[in-house]
């Protein structure tokens, strides 16, 4: 390496050149007021009469604070930053600055802060303009309803709950079902569109972590990056280290990044990860600004914290441009109580729910939606219209299946209709297994959808199921244009149909000739019994001496 | 402060223009504040809004009995005016005794100067910081020991204010009660309040700059209070009310050294 020597008066003479750049300006007047008191990231600072809710303040020390509590005598701040600085006494100045974010295309690929400062170590982000955190969601004459599709790549959601760009479709579940596994896997379903380069196609993501752990945001973020999903994704992250005060502004850093570019036409998905996290951190802060608790010593507004970042997803008028901001809050529920306050709030705001069973995932049924009690509200108008007509008998299969399964656990004799639905149920089942960070192109969930709710799969084992899917469709792949005109026409019409049932009966024959389990599981030798006349018996003679 | 505090305070301000200027007033005034202080149901009789003035001012009249007859009557005017809060019409006949005893002293008498001294003094010294803003020392100690502190060093009015406000405190802390008094005092007076901190005291030319540059900029004149503050390195600071024109050398050595540091 080569070696590099400074003369140390040359570091002089180059500090000496920039404190000589340096122009102090004319003594402008500012407001200031002083630290009554600090702690837990709270200062209640006397005076800045004229200080307006949300403005930033600065601390001696240059350190932030959000003006939150504008009361008679002093107001209450959200330290932002390094709290220790902060001492009773201090000076504090307005800055007249309401909080805003630098926005812009240079956030694509990054991870940042609540303040929109990089914190991945790659520069300085080069900002398009700033954009305040709190500005209203778009009015009503702005908006149209949803009509595109937002895939997310898994087949039970959509097929069964389907996602429409500018829908608020939240994920909801206990710890550890994978509520964070199926975002990811919706943002590296966005890696076909981004890679299409077409604008009315490309999705960009934005990834909010509020409370998370370091390691699970790190984990994310390797995840984006081995897809190659995070060229077009940007991560947020206020990881559990963060004071209360970054966590609740989090997913609106989050939202203004993600609203500059729906109102530049872009389509955007946004990922809060968690909203029960941001909760806890507004309450925190609350109780210690003294604001009165209510229902579980939540304020007042907490629904209102949530309602109004929700609002600001949105699709977009053709006037205004036609952009999109799909949301998909996460909500964590402890004993899959979905009735708690801060839940049935963001129920209550969304377009419909993803609800993940943690029976189900111990199940081993991943992801572990309960396609029973998750719904969408929206998104049936946004939905491809090829899965469409095959995933329509599929939530009521289902459904028939889980009241049956429920009512065979008592009968054992069955008439062959009952077992007929209950075989169909089992295999419907297994087909929605989906392995993590491997999400499926829409046609390829027509497919899998159709030959499940046509009764192809019937004849197969259960544990059959998902290998007989994938050789299907590498067959369907490599041997016809089945999946080549789904996917440029999205419609599974008649002529297309009749092939697909062709190939596919062709290819069971094929896969059960071929015996479903190839060469046989590993430690499993079988033999063919001895013919019955080889068998032969001992017989007691009796000799005579 | 609410909307109706702020009325009352006008009017009361004007009504004081009725009475003559004179130690005893003042002093009955701050006793009544005191009173007050001492007595929560008084307190919220007296500062209830609803309550019929009439009745109000005959219970004031009987409560404060011993008190002057100017001071029966101020105080019956000011029981008679509608407030935000209760604690509102103590704080009246705190500011309204202080403005007395600026009259008292007349304008000759540099009282803003010697109150702004006493903040000085009193936080040079901590522990009499401490002693002074204690609340679980008695009232009386801590005015003996202003009276010890300060007597034959300040007028008596500058003293008779500062005994009150250590006996009164109502959770302000000293500097703060002091600074708004000083306020008060400059106010009665017909002026405002620039206190301008510096490293070396300022020339005659130099005050009459900083007062044009304060009267352009707030329309009014204004009492131009020396502070020196070596920690001001050079220039000035110069604070009107919450507002402060920074000039000083330690501020853009401040300024500079958070640029270097990103």
């Amino acid at each position: 390496m080569a070696e590099l020597t400074i003369n140390p008066d040359h570091i002089r003479d180059a500090l000496k050149a920039f404190a000589k750049s340096y122009d102090p300006g004319t003594a402008a007047t500012t407001e200031v007021g002083h630290v009554v008191d600090a702690a837990d990231g709270i200062a209640h600072v006397d005076g800045l009469p004229g200080v307006m809710a949300n403005e930033l303040v600065k601390f001696q020390d240059g350190t932030l604070g959000l003006a939150q509590n504008l009361d008679e005598n002093e107001i209450g701040v959200v330290v932002l930053g390094e709290f220790s600085g902060v001492e009773a006494g201090q000076e504090v100045t307005r800055t007249g600055e309401v909080l805003s974010v630098p926005v812009g295309d240079g956030y694509l690929g990054r991870v940042v802060d609540p303040l929109g400062n990089p914190i991945d170590g790659k520069g300085a982000i080069k900002a398009e303009t700033r954009r305040a955190l709190e500005l209203q969601a778009p009015g009503v004459m702005a908006r149209r309803s949803v009509h595109e599709p937002l895939q997310t790549g898994i087949k039970a959601i959509d097929a069964m709950i389907p996602v429409g760009r500018g829908q608020r479709q939240l994920i909801i579940g206990d710890r550890q079902t994978g509520k964070t596994a199926i975002a990811v896997d919706t943002i590296i379903n966005q890696k076909a569109n981004w890679d299409s380069g077409d604008p009315t196609q490309q999705v960009r993501c934005i990834y909010v972590a509020i409370g998370q752990k370091g390691s699970t945001i790190a984990g994310v973020r390797g995840a984006l990056e081995e897809a190659g999903a995070m060229e077009y994704t940007t991560i947020v992250a206020a990881p559990a280290s963060d004071p209360a005060g970054f966590k609740y502004l989090a997913p609106y850093t989050g939202s203004a990044i993600g609203q500059h570019w729906m109102y530049n036409s872009k389509h955007v998905l946004i990922i809060f990860d968690d909203l029960s996290k941001q909760a806890e951190a507004y309450r925190a802060v609350s109780l210690l600004l003294r604001r009165p608790p209510g229902r579980e010593a939540y304020p007042g507004d907490v629904f209102y914290l949530h309602s109004r970042l929700l609002e600001r997803c949105a699709k977009l008028s053709d006037e205004m441009g036609g952009g999109s901001m799909t949301g998909l809050p996460i909500i964590e529920t402890k004993a899959n109580d979905v009735s708690a306050f801060i839940p049935t709030n963001v129920i209550s705001i969304t377009d419909g729910q993803i609800f993940l069973q943690s029976d189900l995932f111990l199940s081993n049924q991943r992801p572990a939606v309960d396609v029973g009690i998750s719904v969408s509200r929206v998104g049936g108008d946004a939905q491809v219209k090829s899965i469409k007509s095959v995933s329509g008998t599929l939530k009521l299969e289902l459904a028939q299946y889980r009241s049956l399964e429920a009512f065979a656990m008592f009968a054992s004799d069955l008439d062959a209709a009952s077992r007929r639905q209950l075989a169909r149920g089992a295999r419907l089942t297994e087909l929605l297994k989906q392995p993590q960070y491997s999400p499926y192109p829409v046609e390829e969930q027509v497919v899998s959808i159709w030959a499940g709710t046509n009764g192809k799969l019937d004849s197969i084992e259960v544990s059959d199921v998902l290998k007989f899917e994938a050789e299907l469709l590498d067959h369907l792949r490599r041997n016809t244009k089945i999946l080549d005109t789904l996917r440029k026409t999205n419609v599974l019409d008649d002529d297309t149909k009749a092939e697909l049932e062709k190939q596919v009966d062709a290819f069971i024959v094929a896969f059960r000739g071929a015996g479903a389990d190839g060469l046989g599981t590993p430690g499993s030798e079988e033999f063919d019994a001895i013919a019955a006349e080889d068998i032969t018996q001992e017989k007691i003679v009796k000799r005579k001496r | 402060m609410g909307a109706r505090t702020t009325h009352s305070l006008v009017k009361a301000r004007s009504s004081l223009s009725g009475y003559s200027a004179t130690s005893e007033l003042a002093a009955s005034l701050f006793a009544a504040a005191l009173g007050l202080s001492g007595s929560p149901s008084l307190r919220g009789a007296l500062g209830d809004s609803s309550a019929d003035p009439k009745a109000l001012q005959t219970l004031a009249k009987g409560a404060f009995s011993s008190l002057s007859t100017d001071a029966k009557a101020l105080i019956g005017d000011l029981v008679s005016l509608p407030w935000s809060h209760s604690h509102d019409l103590q704080a009246a006949l705190e500011e309204l005794g202080i403005r007395t005893l600026a009259d008292v002293a007349g304008p000759v008498a540099d009282l803003v100067g010697e109150l702004l001294a006493v903040s000085t003094l009193i936080h040079s010294d901590p522990e009499v910081e401490l002693a002074v803003g204690s609340k679980r020392a008695p009232v009386t100690a801590k005015a003996q020991l202003v009276a010890a502190l300060l007597a034959g060093k300040v007028s008596a009015e500058a003293e008779a204010i500062v005994r009150h406000l250590v006996s009164d405190p109502r959770g302000r802390r000293i500097g703060r009660m002091l600074m708004d008094c000083a306020e008060i005092v400059a106010d009665q007076g017909g002026k405002g309040l620039a206190v301008v901190s510096v490293a070396k005291p300022l020339t005659a030319a130099q005050i009459q700059q900083i007062d044009q540059l304060v009267q352009e900029k707030y329309q009014r004149p204004h009492y131009i209070a020396q502070q020196i503050d070596h920690s001001v390195v050079g220039g000035a600071r110069i604070r009107v009310g919450d507002d402060v024109i920074d000039g000083s050398v330690a501020t853009r050595l401040l300024d500079l050294r958070m640029k270097l540091a990103g």
